[in-house]
């Protein structure tokens, strides 16, 4: 399908990169994150070229949408914006960067908010992002009618996804997959205590969702108290230094590693001694780190039960499997709604020519009654009330039908072709930036 | 007059059919992965509950005894005991997937009492005693306990293989968690350990004073202090050595083998 020939020129781009084409460390730095989101949307906005943008800025993805007039052109604003905003050369991260415009763009956008291009597939985070990414630029005064358009109906292609199939049921995140298996063991999570160590992205994560099912306390151990504290903070839990971990290990009922340590931070015999104060209540440990905090062997201790990454990358991977004959129907769905969409936009073409065939109409309106006028005078004011709303409603009928299947035909390859012919039969000066 | 032969050969049928119906009903919430506490499944499991006690009454009125003067009867009255302990596990535990494992096994029992449920043995006189009556049903009481904790043990163990060895599949969904369980087993056992105590105690009571000779050694007595040893061990490693979660499970697994090689192979000497 072709989206891209508007007699307007716009063309809607898209330029990001993905949790599947970057790694985190990068994505991190190209964050906009709360204030960041706001001063980015302002200066994007300031750029002449870009009619129209939008930032979608995640945990796995960074994407910025915009309406432009030369894709070509939009892609170096777009990645010139990006590299000078946050002052990381383009060089060291263009090659993780993809770039779509027109159709691409808009389908990538609805598989994206269908959570299919997500690292968990029919995760439901997806669409509360898009949705806030879309208020705050719209707070801003970034989108104009094309990215309104395209977000209205990819929201609406969301929700259609998540309430028609069943791509959702079930779904687990690594971290939501690290909560449950958490409950498993050990139950209610509000009498129980947990410790992170490091201040990874996926122990964050965790912790969050500790947070969020209620656990009681939470102790948050770095190398440094500078890092350890904030996340303390966040979640209103303790910092410690790494060396004090050992003071309360014994009433931590989970422990989440996530180090950059060249060698185990939690050896067999430390937890050995852990449990025997414990009296070997149930101690659930999840090794995020890579090369690995916990030595693999105190998965073997009496009521010790360690999931590495890859544990719960599988937990999760299984569960998505489950899930994969609805992505065909969410697929479905997602085809209906690009439908709609590209009606919709190819729509836009003859836009100019209807605006201006209605001018046309009212003008010739306005000189015929002008014309009538002194007539008209010596009627009584109601009369020509009257006179002048059967114009009007004239005028409408005689337009209705022209408009209705002029924006039809629009939908075909051939629109503009219609469009031009109407301009010429009706000598009418199309202004394309309508 | 009422029949009362015709009661017991219809409710041995009634009551094991009603908790298959039960187990079906439970195994398959269990399937599905539903905590429904008021379902079709309930109003069998309460029917079936009734027609059981009726059955236990009728038996009373029958032959004027306990009805459970033998090893078939005892089982019965303990697949009794066990689901009212259910009842109020859900009820006050909330925890209800105890029965797709439980109910199978309590379908079993009462199929077997049922299929087993000959006339006993006329009683001797002092087996007519309030000692001996309080001695056997403290007993079933705390076998009934045991049934339980049986059950819930073995469900422990298997969530425990699962999670062990990173098998989180269909079942490891559908299990209780393991601290809730393990904590189960614990709570059942130390009310069966207290009723299995008192039940000896009485039966220690029972001979000094009614039979009239000092409590010695027997098979019964023998594999009695072994179930009571098992369970006192169970108990006593897990506050003194925090033996919890599978190996108490497993104790109690073996407690409960002993339960039963005590209930239908073992024998007073009097």
């Amino acid at each position: 399908m072709d989206t891209k020939p508007n007699d307007s020129g716009k063309h809607v781009v898209l330029l990001g990169m993905n949790h599947s084409c970057s790694k985190a460390e990068l994505r991190d730095r190209l964050l906009f994150t709360g204030q960041k989101l706001e001063a980015g949307l302002q200066k994007i906005s300031q750029d002449p070229e870009l009619l129209e943008s939008l930032i979608l800025s995640t945990c796995n993805r960074v994407e910025m949408y915009a309406v432009v007039r030369d894709p070509a052109a939009g892609r170096r604003r777009l990645l010139g914006f990006l590299s000078d905003f946050h002052g990381v050369p383009v060089e060291e991260f263009e090659q993780h960067l993809y770039f779509y415009h027109c159709e691409k763009a808009a389908e990538h956008f609805f598989n994206v908010i269908a959570s299919l291009d997500s690292m968990v597939i029919g995760e439901t985070q997806i669409l509360g992002q898009v949705k806030d990414a879309y208020r705050t630029a719209v707070e801003m005064g970034n989108t104009g009618t094309i990215l309104n358009k395209l977000f209205h109906i990819g929201i609406e292609a969301g929700k259609r996804v998540r309430a028609e199939t069943k791509i959702s049921d079930g779904v687990l995140s690594i971290s939501s997959a690290a909560v449950d298996l958490a409950k498993k063991i050990l139950g209610d999570l509000s009498a129980r205590t947990s410790m992170v160590i490091g201040a990874g992205e996926m122990s964050t994560l965790t912790a969050k969702h500790l947070a969020a099912a209620g656990i009681k306390k939470m102790y948050f151990a770095n190398r440094t108290i500078e890092n350890a504290q904030p996340l303390a903070e966040q979640f209103g839990g303790s910092a410690l230094l790494l060396d004090e971990k050992e003071a309360v290990l014994p009433e931590c009922d989970i422990i989440i590693s996530s180090t950059c340590s060249p060698h185990f931070i939690l050896t067999p015999d430390q937890i050995k001694k852990v449990m025997a104060q414990r009296k070997h209540r149930a101690l659930f440990c999840i090794d995020i780190a890579a090369p690995r905090d916990i030595h693999p062997d105190v998965g073997r201790i009496r009521n010790v039960f360690l999931f590495t990454i890859d544990d719960l990358s599988q937990v999760v991977s299984e569960n998505s499997k489950a899930r994969a004959h609805e992505i065909g129907k969410a697929g479905t769905i997602i085809a209906e709604e690009l439908g709609k969409y590209y009606a919709w936009f190819r729509s836009q073409k003859v836009l100019p020519t209807l605006v201006s065939l209605r001018r046309q109409f009212e003008a010739i309106m306005d000189e015929e009654l002008a014309r009538y006028d002194s007539q008209m005078n010596a009627l009584p004011e109601s009369s020509r009330r009257l006179i002048r709303q059967i114009t009007t409603s004239l005028t409408n009928k005689f337009l209705n039908n022209p408009s209705k299947i002029l924006k039809e035909v629009a939908s075909e390859d051939d629109g503009g072709v219609y469009a031009r012919t109407v301009a010429a039969v009706f000598d009418l000066k199309v202004e394309n930036d309508e | 007059m009422v029949d009362l032969e015709f009661l017991v050969q219809s409710l041995r049928v009634i009551v094991p059919l009603l908790y298959g119906i039960v187990a079906a009903g439970y195994v398959a919430e269990f399937y599905k992965n539903r905590d429904r506490h008021f379902s079709w499944t309930t109003f069998f499991f309460i029917a079936g509950v009734c027609f059981h006690f009726l059955l236990l009454v009728v038996l009373f009125l029958e032959q004027n005894r306990l009805p459970y003067d033998t090893a078939f009867r005892g089982l019965l009255f303990i697949a009794f005991i066990a689901s009212i302990l259910f009842f109020g596990m859900d009820h006050f535990l909330g925890e209800i997937r105890y029965g797709a494992f439980l109910f199978p096994v309590i379908f079993i029992i009462t199929g077997v009492s049922a299929a087993y449920l000959n006339q006993g043995m006329p009683l001797p006189v002092r087996l007519h005693s309030f000692y001996f009556v309080m001695h056997a049903t403290l007993l079933f009481l705390a076998y009934s306990c045991f049934l339980l904790s049986f059950v819930i043990s073995c469900m422990y163990l298997l969530q425990h293989r699962q999670i062990k060895s990173h098998r989180l599949g269909g079942l490891f969904k559908r299990l209780p968690p393991l601290s809730d369980m393990d904590e189960s087993v614990m709570r059942v056992d130390a009310l069966g350990l207290g009723l299995l105590i008192l039940g000896i105690a009485t039966g220690f009571l029972w001979m000094e004073m009614v039979v009239g000779i000092p409590a010695r050694i027997s098979v019964k007595i023998g594999l009695s202090s072994l179930v009571l040893i098992t369970y006192l061990t169970e108990h006593l490693l897990r506050i003194g050595k925090g033996w919890n979660g599978q190996r108490a499970c497993l104790i109690s697994i073996i407690g409960f083998a002993f339960v039963l090689v005590t209930l239908l192979a073992g024998r007073h000497g009097y």
